[in-house]
């Protein structure tokens, strides 16, 4: 304990910096290898081509919605997944530390009345940020199964949007929602914030019944309390929601849960979400044809993603 | 807590400065005198702790919540009261010349030392009789920001009740005066705030126009949202259950 308050305390900027300096770091190492998973060779044959749509919601108002996002996407840099970010509402916190970090314009120079605008933040991950209406038309190709080609590299990229609609109204986020394969729930741990999970459970999943539920939390080192949280919790989903939620794993970082400022947790990381590799792994690779899978195990043997 | 205000209550000394207290914090919101009432001798009330009449007549009930507080007690509190005001005659002639004015309004005033969450979703969770609680105060040291947050809910599922944008107004400016510094979750509330004041006018003055359909929009909106998210009575029950366990369990851990 003595150790951790010694440490001094850092900001989100010191994070942030951090994330991405390593990601510089290990960018080059990692390309060669990235290179073959990200071959134009790699055609539709190699997999069924699939779209999955996924947000992750706070549970607390936090500024850093869209960053959560950004730091979620990292976690498929070097897979063949194009990763589109979509925001509906960027705010300008998170907007600062991106801004610090990538080539991206300040978030004043944008004009959102014209629709979307995006912007290349990782090889694969791109960032759009659309006004809530033209986010509602963009997604109306789900339905008829069109997919909107100027957004695709090629028809065999798996595509996964995270969607970032936290600060949208609720009647524009409701159409979202019936879209989106799963929701990942982020907050921190306490008996309220688990009640009010709950209740965006509630409201999300007569929405969308289908859709899958996953619940990031704060670190927590009593891990039998953590236990019999996750399965208190899950008693109540199951019964009056009939619904299992996943708990996929923690956040680094208390304060990010909460909306605060970040000061820097325990462990320095360069990723803020410790998430179950299962969970990510999963979401990776469905839909993989076998001889994908086999080149991205050789690809991906030597490196630690 | 309960307990300390009841041996404080019960100490001359320190009954003299707990009145000053219920007074002082009275008339910081009303500006009017308030004088404390012997002990209820009238009806069979348990929870009502303590009664204060203001020099206009307005009567207000004092009850100094536990800190475990279920929902069968709120019940019971909520029926009290209800009860309380239907009586009001009867207090005005069991208290002749203390100028009891039975056409104001009961005025209730709660003291919640923890488990202020919990409160607020049981009254929630149960239909208050709006004409007996015309405010609602709720003395709290810590969590203001919850209470906050709370209460804007509440208002928001009670769109349209006046009284509860009163009292979300009035504890608002309350922690905002205790508070060093405006958070932004106050900001927010302080929107929020005068949004519902604006909207009475605002209906006023379009009161023959169609709603546009950016209002109608939202409207549905918030209907949707809050209809989608209320909590039914045994699902509260189950958090609360679950807090229960949880609590006990560190509480075990530490031992």
């Amino acid at each position: 304990m003595e150790e951790n308050h010694n440490k001094p305390k850092r900001t989100l900027r010191d994070v942030s910096h951090h994330f991405f300096s390593s990601l510089e770091e290990n960018k080059q190492e990692k390309k060669e290898n990235a290179v073959a998973l990200s071959n134009s060779s790699y055609n539709v044959h190699h997999f069924n081509p699939s779209l999955k749509l996924l947000s992750i919601i706070p549970i607390r108002y936090s500024p850093f919605s869209l960053l959560l996002h950004v730091y979620f996407s990292k976690l498929f840099l070097y897979t063949p997944y194009k990763v589109y970010i979509i925001s509906t509402n960027p705010h300008g916190d998170s907007w600062d530390y991106l801004q610090r970090n990538l080539n991206i314009p300040p978030l004043v120079d944008i004009d959102f009345s014209k629709g979307m605008r995006t912007f290349t933040l990782f090889k694969n991950v791109e960032l759009i940020i659309a006004s809530p209406d033209k986010l509602k038309d963009f997604f109306s190709f789900k339905n008829n199964h069109q997919r909107p080609s100027h957004l695709f590299d090629s028809e065999s990229s798996p595509s996964l949007f995270l969607i970032d609609c936290f600060n949208t109204e609720f009647y524009i986020k409701e159409k979202i929602i019936s879209l989106l394969d799963s929701i990942i729930l982020l907050s921190s741990f306490n008996i309220d914030d688990f009640r009010n999970a709950y209740k965006v459970i509630k409201a999300y999943s007569s929405l969308c019944p289908d859709v899958k539920f996953s619940y990031i939390v704060d670190h927590n080192e009593n891990a039998d309390l953590a236990d019999l949280t996750r399965k208190g919790f899950n008693q109540i989903t199951a019964r009056f929601l009939n619904i299992s939620v996943d708990f996929i794993g923690h956040c680094e970082f208390k304060d990010l849960a909460r909306g605060n400022n970040i000061h820097w947790g325990t462990e320095e990381k360069d990723q803020i979400f410790n998430v179950n590799i299962d969970f990510v792994e999963a979401l990776k690779k469905e839909n993989w044809s076998e001889e994908l899978l086999s080149l991205y195990e050789t690809v991906t043997s030597n490196v630690k993603l | 807590m309960k307990k300390i205000l009841y041996s404080k209550w019960n100490r001359a000394e320190e009954r003299d400065k707990l009145v000053v207290d219920l007074k002082d914090s009275l008339g910081e919101y009303f500006g009017s005198e308030w004088r404390i009432l012997q002990t209820p001798i009238i009806i069979d009330i348990d929870l009502v702790d303590i009664l204060l009449v203001n020099n206009t007549g307005r009567l207000c009930a004092v009850t100094i919540l536990p800190e475990k507080v279920d929902s069968s007690l709120i019940g019971k509190i909520v029926s009290e009261y209800a009860a309380l005001s239907r009586q009001l005659e009867k207090f005005k002639n069991a208290y002749a010349g203390e100028n009891i004015d039975v056409k104001q309004k009961l005025m209730v005033r709660l003291f919640v030392p923890n488990n202020i969450v919990n409160i607020l979703e049981l009254l929630a969770c149960i239909s208050i009789p709006i004409e007996v609680y015309q405010y609602f105060f709720i003395k709290s040291h810590d969590n203001e920001g919850i209470v906050i947050e709370r209460l804007s809910e509440l208002v928001e599922r009670r769109e349209g009740e006046q009284d509860f944008s009163s009292l979300l107004k009035i504890m608002g400016e309350n922690v905002r005066s205790e508070a060093s510094s405006v958070s932004e979750e106050e900001a927010v509330l302080k929107e929020k705030i005068e949004t519902k004041e604006e909207e009475p006018a605002a209906e006023s003055v379009h009161e023959e126009s169609v709603p546009s359909e950016n209002e109608t929009k939202q409207k549905h909106n918030t209907d949707n949202y809050f209809e989608r998210t209320k909590l039914n009575e045994d699902e509260l029950v189950a958090f609360f259950d679950l807090e229960r366990r949880l609590a006990a369990f560190q509480t075990e851990k530490m031992q």
